[in-house]
């Protein structure tokens, strides 16, 4: 499987590095998009809250690029061409997926230090910057869980795929991106408490806020919830997939 | 040995398939011929496990098919009608890295093949163009390479030489007829049917069912060389 | 020019089957909006959120950014050209398209009607909750003036498209670049806050770019903000920045459109 995966992951990057403007625009897109709402906030709130909504909004563009990436991961290969060869090949569909997640957090990885670098010279820092560059890493895993979840669900679903900016959106912002879901009311915390996210940006902001102790519940029910998913992820996975063999319909979409 | 046995498949209540059965030995040359809408890609996504029948089943040296397609790919190739089946943006090595990777060939063995197959195929001067690059030849052969990165003990080909000049094709047919004398099992899907070594089987399917089953030096001996008219004959008369 | 309207009456009748994507795209000026709003609504119930200059109140700044988005909605609309570009590209379909009785600048039309029946379905959210946050400086005349703000806007909008349609054809990627500057647009456009208030750097950026006096003049008219310059002279900066990019696109068009068919259009 890790020799599948490295292939994979080597085959994307191969492929990434013909496009030149792709790595212009990763390096800049995130700063330029995260950067209204944080600019917002030091115009009109305090240091700490520039800092918060800054690892909220990155959490979640690191969101949007699982979401992308292994979400729509049967997509961008069915318009490759190639889906089918992959799916004749040894490497199973679950394989696939964890290679476009590791894929996609090496691109991760790049983007976000671009982005603390601009950030940095437009006088937004974030302190605590090493335990948020493993907090970073590690979330990774758990939106590579939940994008599982997702990508199951957009191959049974084939037109969910259509939806995929809305629906990074409203994971964005009932997941405190902006805005610590401890200010929501009660029903909007329910949905907030089921994403993943929530979690990590809850961690994010109390390493900024040097309160580590804060931080292990939030990690117990992460681990919780993404384990679900992944979970889930896998069950519909496989039955999309006995499915879509009974129908012949991979390449339809 | 690929045994099928009584394998049917419908598709909005259409039957595209009924009661397949047959026995492929190891190293035989299968030709699937057959009208368009005959069911000959649906037969062979199913024996690659692509596509699971209705009924019946498929095994592939006491594999079922069905349960262990995963296991089988490593011991089988494919090569699909799509010329997009490869990745554009790489080249001929790229893309034989790559696959021969998730195939599992090993490094040093895998270096050796790749040039090993682009020169049998006669792709070495190309080797590190871009796939985008390619003629429509040139990409079917790397196709065959990708298939056979691996040194499978089945081939499966659906359509390869569709679009090829006639050059092209007599060269694609020369490697098979080779491949083939070389002991690799091939089941192919063609249109095209000269060139061929006289004892392939051709297996015609008509509405679902297999028509026949001849070698081709027993088809030639009877349309006295021309294998097209004879085809057309049994088109037109629908003979047994 | 009129031949290509068919290829408008194709993508209707393929977005009608998949009628899931308008749900989506329908909800896209209102989701860019949703975090802000969020953070506005409760940051001030908190305290953690104070209010600067005329923009007192978490209505009036949500009047202020909604516009913005209808704005952009409008402008970066035709920038879906240079995807659906990309994507015949990556199908396989340019070719076939291409050697259609239709011109480059037809397909860009026809796409781009599309686009616009599309956006003026989706603004209609935008347009009610403008008209709910109490547009104060809403006038017929004011209303007129904003139009043709709009318009202009809209033409500087094709100097881009045309601009980038050629460079994708060339280049294969285009679209990243697209996609860069829309996703760098809300900031140097001004759509959350004006634009006086960012760096220099970016500021200089944003002075060059046609779109950024259109909104601010769009928000004079129907807010009643305040201009960067007085309003003849945003005029004329927009006209002229209208006019240099429109010119920049066409003859960008022109050459590399040449260019790329002399070296074929298949691959991507």
């Amino acid at each position: 499987m890790m020799i599948e995966i490295f292939y994979l992951v080597k085959k994307d990057l191969k492929i990434r590095s013909k496009y030149k403007s792709i790595w212009l625009n990763m390096a800049l897109t995130p700063f330029f998009m995260i950067s209204p709402y944080v600019f917002s906030t030091k115009l009109i709130g305090t240091e700490s809250l520039s800092q918060e909504v800054l690892i909220g909004t990155l959490l979640w563009y690191w969101l949007t690029q699982y979401f992308f990436g292994v979400g729509d991961g049967f997509g961008e290969e069915r318009m490759e061409g190639t889906l089918v060869t992959i799916i004749i090949s040894p490497v199973k569909l679950s394989t696939f997926l964890f290679a476009k997640g590791f894929d996609t957090l090496i691109m991760n990885l790049y983007l976000s230090f671009f982005t603390f670098l601009f950030f940095i010279f437009n006088g937004i820092k974030i302190n605590n910057i090493v335990p948020i560059f493993v907090l970073l890493l590690i979330s990774g895993l758990y939106i590579t869980f939940f994008s599982f979840f997702y990508a199951a669900l957009a191959l049974w679903k084939r037109r969910i795929n259509s939806i995929n900016t809305t629906i990074q959106y409203f994971l964005g912002v009932f997941s405190g991106m902006t805005t610590d879901i401890g200010l929501f009311p009660i029903y909007l915390k329910a949905i907030s408490y089921i994403i993943p996210l929530s979690y990590l940006i809850s961690i994010g902001r109390n390493i900024i806020n040097s309160n580590f102790s804060n931080n292990i519940i939030s990690f117990l029910i992460l681990n919780i919830v993404s384990f679900t998913y992944l979970f889930l992820g896998l069950y519909l996975l496989k039955k999309v997939e006995n499915q879509t063999r009974k129908s012949g319909g991979w390449e339809s979409w | 040995m690929i045994k099928v046995n009584e394998v049917s498949k419908s598709f909005n209540n259409s039957k595209v398939l009924n009661g397949i059965s047959y026995e492929i030995k190891d190293g035989d040359f299968v030709l699937i011929t057959g009208e368009n809408g005959a069911g000959k890609s649906t037969l062979l996504k199913i024996l690659i496990g692509l596509l699971i029948p209705d009924s019946g089943d498929v095994q592939i040296d006491n594999f079922n098919v069905k349960k262990d397609w995963k296991k089988i790919s490593k011991e089988i190739g494919v090569v699909m009608s799509n010329e997009r089946s490869l990745y554009w943006k790489l080249s001929g090595r790229e893309n034989l890295d790559i696959f021969g990777g998730i195939y599992g060939v090993k490094r040093n063995k895998k270096k050796e093949k790749i040039i090993e197959l682009l020169r049998y195929f006669n792709l070495i001067d190309h080797i590190d163009k871009p796939v985008e690059n390619y003629s429509t030849g040139m990409r079917k052969k790397l196709m065959l390479c990708k298939a056979l990165i691996h040194e499978p003990k089945t081939l499966f080909i659906d359509e390869a030489l569709n679009g090829l000049d006639p050059k092209a094709t007599e060269e694609m047919i020369f490697y098979l007829n080779k491949l083939n004398e070389n002991g690799l099992t091939i089941i192919m899907i063609s249109h095209i049917l000269h060139g061929f070594n006289d004892d392939i089987k051709i297996m015609h399917l008509k509405d679902g069912k297999i028509d026949f089953i001849k070698r081709m030096k027993e088809i030639k001996n009877n349309s006295n060389g021309d294998i097209y008219s004879y085809y057309s004959n049994i088109l037109s008369e629908g003979e047994k | 020019m009129v031949n290509s309207l068919f290829l408008t009456k194709a993508n209707i009748l393929n977005a009608k089957k998949y009628k899931i994507d308008w749900y989506g795209q329908f909800l896209t000026p209102l989701l860019t909006i949703l975090p802000v709003a969020f953070m506005l609504y409760f940051g001030t119930k908190s305290g953690m959120i104070g209010f600067f200059s005329k923009e007192k109140s978490f209505i009036e700044m949500m009047g202020f950014i909604i516009l913005g988005a209808a704005y952009w909605n409008y402008v970066e609309v035709l920038w879906n050209v240079i995807f659906h570009l990309r994507y015949l590209m990556k199908v396989g379909q340019l070719e076939e398209i291409f050697i259609m009785p239709i011109s480059s600048f037809g397909y860009i039309f026809s796409w781009s009607v599309m686009g616009f029946l599309k956006v003026t379905v989706e603004s209609i959210p935008i347009l009610i909750l403008s008209i709910i946050f109490s547009i104060t400086d809403f006038t017929i005349y004011n209303f007129l003036m904003s139009i043709l703000v709009l318009i202009i806007s809209i033409i500087a909008s094709f100097g881009f498209v045309f601009l980038f349609f050629g460079l994708t054809l060339k280049l294969k990627d285009g679209d990243e670049l697209v996609s860069l500057l829309g996703n760098a647009s809300p900031l140097i456009g001004g759509m959350f806050f004006s634009v006086t208030i960012l760096p220099f750097g970016l500021r200089i950026i944003s002075y060059i770019f046609p779109f950024t006096w259109g909104l601010d003049l769009v928000r004079h008219f129907l807010i009643g903000t305040e201009t960067i310059l007085d309003i003849k002279n945003q005029f004329i900066v927009l006209i002229a920045l209208t006019l240099f990019y429109l010119f920049l696109g066409i003859v960008s068009f022109v050459v590399l459109e040449k260019k790329s068919r002399k070296n074929g259009l298949q691959g991507f």
